[in-house]
């Protein structure tokens, strides 16, 4: 899968369901500080991306992740490996 | 298929909820499945049940159905599964929560929960209230769990 459609796709959902303002998706963008994703939001994402991308994501596999253009580069690794 | 080797039905339910009398909104666990992260329970609305409205449970009272069932569940999965002590959980958020009817006093309700989804301490509770093979109400429930 193309890194482009990893993050249409991505995008989408932070918009349409979490409710984050599109400027403010950026790969630098902070998950938590600057897109205001918390643990409460975080297992949506968990369920999207099972099932758009067809697999679990790991809490322990998180811990680094914490920009989301690390997470864009987290979605592409699982989905191409 | 992990199985739970006691008459689930026999559990006194006021060891696993947080909750007390008359602030309970579950008589019986009936049904308890591991595996499939499943647990349903009944609750007959009687005379003095709490959070009725005009005779019927309100919205907030069939909430609570959901919210004990699913308290249920975990604590249970917790003490005989998982073999952990009791960890107290918090709805964080309720989610496509659709009412279909509010029952009434002297109604049945099962309760049905599946857990969907589970990351670290959140997880996600998918609860369906019937009486007498309606759907009284649905959605869903995200939990936090307290870690001591």
């Amino acid at each position: 899968m193309e890194r482009s459609e990893i993050i249409e796709k991505i995008n989408l959902f932070l918009i349409e369901e979490i409710e984050i303002e599109e400027e403010l998706l950026n790969e630098e963008a902070l998950l938590k500080e600057d897109l205001g994703i918390d643990s409460l939001d975080f297992v949506d994402v968990v369920v999207i991306v099972e099932r758009e991308f067809g697999f679990k994501i790991k809490p322990e596999e998180m811990t680094n992740v914490k920009t989301l253009g690390a997470f864009y580069d987290y979605i592409e690794k699982k989905v191409n490996s | 298929m992990t199985k739970l080797n006691f008459d689930i039905t026999n559990l006194n339910i006021m060891d696993f909820l947080p909750q007390k009398t008359p602030f309970v909104f579950v008589d019986h666990v009936i049904e308890l499945e591991p595996d499939q992260k499943r647990c349903v329970t009944q609750f007959l609305i009687k005379e003095d049940t709490l959070l009725m409205d005009q005779g019927h449970l309100s919205e907030g009272g069939l909430v609570e159905v959901v919210a004990q069932t699913c308290a249920l569940y975990l604590g249970i999965f917790n003490k005989y599964i998982l073999h952990k002590e009791i960890q107290v959980g918090f709805i964080g958020a309720i989610k496509k929560f659709i009412i279909f009817e509010l029952p009434k006093q002297g109604n049945l309700l099962t309760t049905e929960v599946l857990i969907t989804t589970e990351f670290g301490d959140m997880k996600i509770a998918y609860g369906t209230i019937k009486c007498a093979g309606r759907d009284v109400a649905h959605g869903e429930f995200k939990i936090a769990i307290r870690n001591e």
